[in-house]
């Protein structure tokens, strides 16, 4: 247990070093001069004054070789503080904090609305495989798989919001504006949890211990929700996990479309707008709370597996 | 909404209710820009706390580009470099504090000393701001000015109660003058506003507003559509379509001073031929782009300002001559075929891929290829201002901080001007230049902007395409909106 932990914490801190480097560069990779860049954003027009290019730039330490600036924001990192935004002047802990919490809520309320609807589908079809049922919900989740964000958003906005009047549009303001956002977000992941949770039902229920169970006496109902559906769901707890790391950062699309001021936009802004501290922050943010909920996952995996928690597993 | 509402929070489980109720009067508006830098005077920030109703400066520019009295009731010209501003009695800050010489010295100060200076007024163009007496202001430019009036007009130039200044930084709550006070800023999402009971204007008609920040534009139109907001601002030409048949919603079109350009690199072969810059300039249909890609919603330039402008030159025709264009050509010996020019686009526009096509087919038709790089703007800006490309698109505002072109004029076509893509630079033009910023006489200035305007054109210094239109959206129960042609102004004290 101790050396997971060990190995973990080195992967993790490896990681940040490499992560926060990335961050520094990625806005120089496409060119531009970053003080104009950083200007633009917060000016919207391109006509800009060189006096005020070259007072920002001095104001925010970009006139300084590239490792000086690096090595002084690790310095600075490393005891907690991230710096402030080149862009908003705010603190970026607290800008990164926030847009955190709201994308975990979405993340959350995505993926738990795709499990809730996966798990049972997956189990059902599973239970004849090759079957009708099978056959249509195969179709769906492929179909599912291929549906484009940018498609089924405004769709669903023009159902759910113009033609039946339920739901709002846009906006981040209370629970009813995370509905369908969360509905958008948790085609994919619905659609990949299902075909695995079938795929491991499939597995599960033609293992001798479920037979045994059966002999014994128990109803299929009984022996599919005790014994079945604890096995089989293993590599959706995997898959979750995976899901909502990438969801934190990854929502881009869903963050515009709906105004969600969550990380995806924050990370998007922060590319587009150069906002150097922004990127290295939310990177580092997503890095550990990635290796933080992967871990989480795998101890979950140890108390579900009976065979892995004996040992009986390498 | 209520039954909205009602769904909405049943479906997402057990957390409290959304929205406050609508309250009378009380508009919910869809904007475009969020908070962006902590309310610094020199960035958009200024330019929201205006729309919104707050700020207020010492002049403003009406609905119809004239400029008016504000928060100073008279001003004059003492000297060739200085001007007296009477600063209006009887006004106070949301905070109750008194507007005096003093505050709005304070306020001209603090944005003299930011850090990043503001482009409509900074240290570069002013010297000093200084009370006379209780009621009087007088500023010291550092160069004999007849634009620093309008430059007073322009947001950044917002005066606010000493309060709102600490540690260099700006805070708008209870701070300014306007028929609207900010209670409340959630920099990414929104900001309220109430109406200001004291305004020096007289009672403002509506309670105040709800201001959503939606970034994208579909999204903005879809909430006037749904009835989440009253008024969606800037709503794209393409998204224009969805209002034709609704008799609940009004588009209000503003003529924007906005020019999608095409910009020729005047200092790179063969582009320093003015035959081969006239002969692009006969190649392209304006019409043809205006129709085409902007469906009408653009008008087809003839130089660059838009024929309504005052100061636009008189009789422009459109240049459109493809015959003109291969003689042109000709005489610059420049064979068919012989010549293959770069043209560079940014993405973030999104119909410039189509209008580079569009240019792509006609400069074709007379014997010109064209490679088109469409790339993020950042990209390619350092090689724009370097003079490394043949023809670039650029959309830009001709009224920057004064509501005249002199801005415009300056920057993109004097020798020594911060944003001269086109590289053009005579030192007759800098001279004429040069003359407008001496000459009192608003009416003479809008002659030699024509002039300017005229031989910009017939030197096809760069081409220009279409003026953009923005449109704003509103629900047609809203009375007495009006779109202000440079963003200055949504809620008015007149709005109901």
């Amino acid at each position: 247990m101790w050396t997971i932990a060990l190995k973990r914490f080195t992967l993790l801190c490896a990681t940040c070093v490499f992560i926060s480097l990335l961050a520094f560069i990625v806005p120089y990779m496409n060119g531009g001069d970053p003080a104009r860049t950083i200007l633009r954003s917060r000016m919207g027009d391109v006509a800009l004054d060189t006096e005020a290019v070259e007072a920002l730039r001095i104001s925010l330490g970009l006139e300084q070789p590239l490792y000086v600036q690096y090595l002084s924001w690790l310095k600075a990192a490393l005891s907690g503080d991230f710096g402030y935004s080149f862009v908003s002047r705010a603190p970026v802990g607290q800008e990164v904090l926030r847009s955190l919490g709201v994308s975990f809520t979405l993340a959350m309320a995505a993926l738990g609305l795709a499990l809730l609807v996966a798990l049972p589908m997956g189990t059902l079809v599973a239970l004849k495989p090759g079957g009708r049922l099978d056959n249509i919900v195969t179709f769906l989740t492929q179909s599912l798989v291929a549906i484009p964000e940018y498609w089924f958003a405004p769709i669903s906005v023009l159902i759910f919001s113009l033609y039946l009047g339920l739901l709002p549009s846009a906006g981040w303001q209370g629970p009813s504006y995370i509905v369908l956002p969360a509905l958008v977000l948790s085609l994919r992941p619905m659609a990949y949890f299902t075909r695995v949770t079938r795929a491991a039902m499939i597995d599960v229920l033609q293992a001798p211990y479920i037979t045994a169970a059966l002999s014994r006496g128990l109803s299929m109902r009984q022996t599919v929700v005790h014994h079945g559906l604890r096995n089989g769901s293993m590599p959706v707890v995997t898959l979750f996990a995976l899901w909502l790391a990438g969801l934190l950062g990854g929502s881009v699309v869903v963050e515009v479309i709906f105004s969600i001021p969550g990380m995806g936009r924050l990370i998007y802004e922060g590319v587009v707008n150069n906002d150097v501290p922004v990127l290295q922050a939310s990177f580092m943010c997503i890095v550990v709370l990635s290796i933080v909920i992967n871990t989480i996952a795998d101890v979950l995996y140890i108390l579900l597996n009976p065979v892995v928690r004996m040992g009986h597993v390498h | 909404m209520s039954n909205r509402k009602t769904i909405g929070a049943a479906c997402a489980l057990a957390l409290s209710a959304a929205t406050a109720a609508e309250a009378a009067g009380t508009l919910t508006i869809g904007e475009v820009v969020n908070v962006v830098a902590g309310w610094d005077m020199a960035s958009d920030d200024a330019y929201l706390g205006s729309r919104s109703g707050c700020y207020e400066g010492l002049t403003k520019v009406d609905f119809d580009g004239e400029l008016k009295p504000s928060l100073a009731t008279a001003w004059s010209q003492s000297s060739p470099t200085a001007w007296d501003f009477k600063i209006r009695q009887g006004v106070t800050f949301h905070d109750g504090s008194p507007l005096t010489a003093e505050a709005a010295a304070n306020a001209l100060n603090q944005l003299l000393a930011a850090q990043v200076p503001a482009r409509a007024f900074s240290k570069k163009n002013i010297k000093s701001v200084e009370v006379l007496d209780t009621e009087t202001l007088r500023i010291t430019t550092v160069e004999p000015s007849v634009f620093l009036p309008g430059q007073l007009a322009s947001p950044a130039t917002t005066i606010l109660a000493p309060a709102a200044y600490k540690d260099g930084k700006v805070n708008p709550i209870k701070t300014c003058t306007g028929p609207f006070a900010i209670t409340r800023v959630d920099a990414k999402q929104g900001m309220t506003v109430k109406r200001n009971d004291n305004y020096w204007g007289g009672k403002p008609k509506l309670d105040g507003a709800e201001i959503k920040f939606i970034s994208d534009a579909n999204s903005r139109a879809t909430q006037i559509r749904t009835g989440e907001a009253d008024i969606a601002r800037m709503i794209s030409a393409t998204a224009l379509a969805q209002f034709k048949n609704l008799k609940n919603v009004r588009l209000e079109q503003t003529k924007a001073p906005r020019t999608l350009m095409l910009l020729l690199n005047n200092k790179k072969k063969p582009f320093d031929d003015i035959r081969v810059r006239q002969a692009i300039q006969a190649a392209i249909d304006t019409s043809a782009i205006a129709a085409a890609v902007y469906e009408g919603a653009a008008t087809p330039a003839m130089g660059p300002f838009r024929a309504t402008d005052p100061w636009a030159p008189a009789n422009q025709k459109p240049s459109y001559d493809p015959a003109k264009a291969k003689k042109l050509l000709a005489e610059a010996g420049i064979k068919p075929g012989s010549l293959t020019l770069n043209l560079w686009g940014y993405v973030s526009k999104v119909e410039l891929k189509d209008v580079a096509a569009v240019v792509q087919e006609m400069l074709g038709q007379v014997g010109i290829k064209v490679d088109i790089r469409m790339a993020e703007y950042k990209a390619i800006e350092p090689d724009m201002l370097a003079g490394n490309f043949d023809m670039a698109f650029m959309s830009r505002g001709y009224l920057t901080d004064v509501p005249e072109p002199i801005g415009f004029i300056n920057a993109d076509y004097s020798c020594s001007g911060s944003f001269n893509i086109a590289h053009y630079c005579t030192p007759e033009m800098d001279a004429e230049i040069g003359k407008i910023y001496g000459t009192k006489d608003q009416a003479d200035r809008f002659k030699m902007y024509a002039n300017l305007g005229e031989k910009i054109q017939k030197d096809a210094i760069n081409v220009f395409l279409v003026h953009e239109s923005s449109y704003d959206a509103h629900a047609t129960k809203i009375k007495n909106y009006r779109a202000h042609f440079i963003n200055y102004y949504t809620m008015m004290p007149g709005l109901e």
